[in-house]
């Protein structure tokens, strides 16, 4: 707490004195009339100058858990000290947070009651975990001679979930598992979906026969299916660097993104596992379900981009975090070369692997003449022979720009891959 | 950063002290002109007065309350070398100038105050400006009334000077007592 003076206090009594001593010195009694009421209020302004008792607060958060674009409401219940007349209510907010109403600062009277209620609308625009309800109280005695300054603490944990788009397309994985999901098998067997029709053998169920082909063919013909299966999806964020400002950076990007095919194949009971591999590797094996659903945004919640020199490669990460078939989805702006090297290896092992490539360019200052120019052709021409290489390999890659929708990006990977099914790849 | 909105509250105060402290500049080195100054006393006050002005202007303009004290200092100083140089009789003026000073001094503290974010209750302040009126007009008739009972006594005997002295250190250490007192 701060009682201090204003700098009104500071300089009124030099300048009474230096009026009232030169009255004296020079005999003329008008530099002391000039000073009388500079004096009066000094003398009544410190008369009248009481210290507060530090104000009583109770701060709510509500909800503590929203997800981007929502509103939070900090309801703050202040008593006023009886010495002020008026408090200025203040909330710091943190860099990700708007608000939306009322001013910042806000002035609260000494009503009737005890305490007074002031409530702050807030709307967080950036996912992430958040420290808030810490409020900042000033006032002033009643000439602003002394300042009271006061930090309420009433910190609390909010945490903003990224707010994912409902993507209907997904990338469709080459092999299944052997768990029932949303997913055609490649294999034939007992399902839902048509695959073809076979001669009868011993042990097929009557109801299985197919009886058109059966009449028109002679003997008995039996319909095949494929079966329903799962899928194991790994999805690798590429925490090595970030690009743009912090609302609307490659990172938030990628967690947005990421947040969104997780969610899409987790309502489809497939299983999704995330590695953040970057400075830092952080991860969460794969799983389905619910509680594996808030596992995962709130994994999501923690990616950061830790900055380091040290070469990582892909034995850092625990074979277990990479199931056998599993498809692996980097997101990645593919600026670091660990995390280009990492991919190719990890292609070059077998997994099957599709690259959403988080495009730099709309944070990349756009060249003038000259050796820029040329250097930022070299650096374009450098970043197509990389998506080449993926491409050869293999592995789609699609750009996806910041404030574009990711259903089309999933569509055109997804396109990719059947034609590169096709093409026999 | 002061919002858009906290500078453009400002600018009233501001406005208001800068042409405050511009006009009882003015007015004191008219008076002083008009009287028959010696011209090197004039020259001293008028450059002490716009200094003043100037002062107070760039407090405001900057936002930095510490350099009010600084402007309101050099307008009393502009108006004790015309006092001292006068040489007349008593000027009936000088509780004015005071009342003056004060509400040229408020006017700029709160145009910096308001420069930063903060929340107004009008009701609060309006109260604030009556309290400081009527503070400043008692103040004013305390200056009044000090004139004329120096009106009727011989202001350079030693029992007055003595008497006055006394106050002084009287009043400024009642001040200190209060500026200690929390």
């Amino acid at each position: 707490m701060t009682w201090a003076p204003t700098p009104r206090l500071l300089a009124y009594p030099w300048l009474v004195a230096a009026l009232l001593v030169t009255a004296i010195a020079a005999g003329r009694p008008e530099l002391a009339a000039a000073a009388a009421p500079l004096t009066v209020f000094l003398l009544v302004g410190l008369a009248t100058s009481r210290r507060p008792q530090p104000p009583g607060s109770r701060v709510c958060i509500s909800p503590q858990r929203v997800v981007e674009g929502d509103t939070v409401t900090v309801t703050a219940e202040i008593a006023l000290p009886t010495e002020l007349e008026v408090l200025e209510v203040g909330l710091p907010l943190p860099s990700g947070f708007q608000l939306l109403g009322p001013a910042n600062p806000t002035a609260v009277r000494r009503g009737d009651g005890s305490a007074q209620s002031v409530v702050f609308t807030v709307r967080p625009v950036r996912w992430g975990e958040f420290s808030l309800g810490d409020l900042y109280v000033r006032g002033r005695d009643d000439f602003g001679l002394r300042r009271f300054e006061m930090r309420l603490p009433g910190q609390m944990a909010v945490r903003v979930y990224p707010r994912s788009s409902r993507l209907r397309t997904l990338i469709r994985p080459t092999r299944t598992h052997v768990y029932s999901g949303s997913r055609v098998a490649v294999q034939k067997g007992e399902g839902i979906e048509f695959a073809d029709v076979r001669p009868y053998v011993t042990g097929d169920l009557i109801r299985s026969v197919n009886w058109r082909a059966s009449a028109r063919r002679g003997g008995f013909w039996v319909n095949d299916r494929y079966p329903e299966r799962n899928v194991d999806v790994v999805l690798l964020l590429d925490t090595f660097t970030h690009l743009g400002p912090p609302e609307a950076g490659t990172l938030e990007q990628m967690v947005r993104g990421a947040a969104s095919l997780a969610s899409a194949w987790l309502r489809d009971r497939d299983r999704v596992g995330l590695i953040g591999f970057g400075g830092i590797l952080r991860w969460l094996e794969v799983g389905g379900g619910t509680r594996h659903a808030y596992q995962l945004v709130d994994t999501l919640l923690d990616t950061q981009v830790v900055f380091s020199y040290a070469w990582k490669g892909i034995d850092l990460i625990p074979v277990r975090l990479l199931p056998p078939h599993a498809l692996i989805v980097g997101v990645t702006p593919l600026l670091d070369q660990r995390i280009v090297t990492a991919l190719l290896d990890l292609r070059g092992r077998g997994f099957d692997l599709a690259v959403i490539e988080l495009s730099p360019t709309p944070h990349v200052e756009e060249a003038g003449s000259g050796t820029a120019a040329l250097a930022r052709r070299v650096w374009d021409l450098d970043r197509e022979v990389m998506r080449s290489r993926f491409l050869r390999a293999g592995a789609a890659v699609v750009p996806w720009s910041e404030g574009d929708a990711l259903e089309p990006v999933v569509a055109e990977v997804e396109l990719w891959r059947r034609r590169a099914r096709f093409r026999g790849h | 950063m002061a919002s858009a909105r906290a500078v453009s509250r400002a600018l009233i105060p501001a406005a208001l002290s800068v042409a405050l402290a511009a006009a009882l500049a003015a007015t004191v080195a008219l008076r002083a002109g008009l009287g028959g100054e010696r011209t090197p006393l004039i020259v001293v006050a008028v450059a002490a007065g716009a200094l003043g002005v100037l002062a107070v202007a760039g407090a405001v303009a900057a936002g930095r309350s510490t350099s009010i004290g600084w402007g309101l200092g050099l307008l009393a100083a502009e108006y004790a070398v015309c006092v001292l140089g006068e040489g007349r009789g008593i000027d009936l003026a000088a509780p004015l100038v005071g009342a003056l000073l004060v509400i040229t001094g408020e006017l700029a503290y709160t145009s910096c105050e308001w420069r930063k974010p903060h929340a107004v209750s009008r009701a609060v302040e309006l109260r604030r400006w009556l309290r400081i009126g009527a503070v400043v007009a008692f103040g004013a008739v305390v200056g009044l009334g000090a004139l004329a009972l120096t009106s009727m006594a011989d202001a350079n005997s030693p029992a007055a000077l003595v008497l006055g002295g006394g106050c002084v250190v009287a009043l400024m250490v009642l001040v200190a007592v209060l500026h200690r007192q929390v």
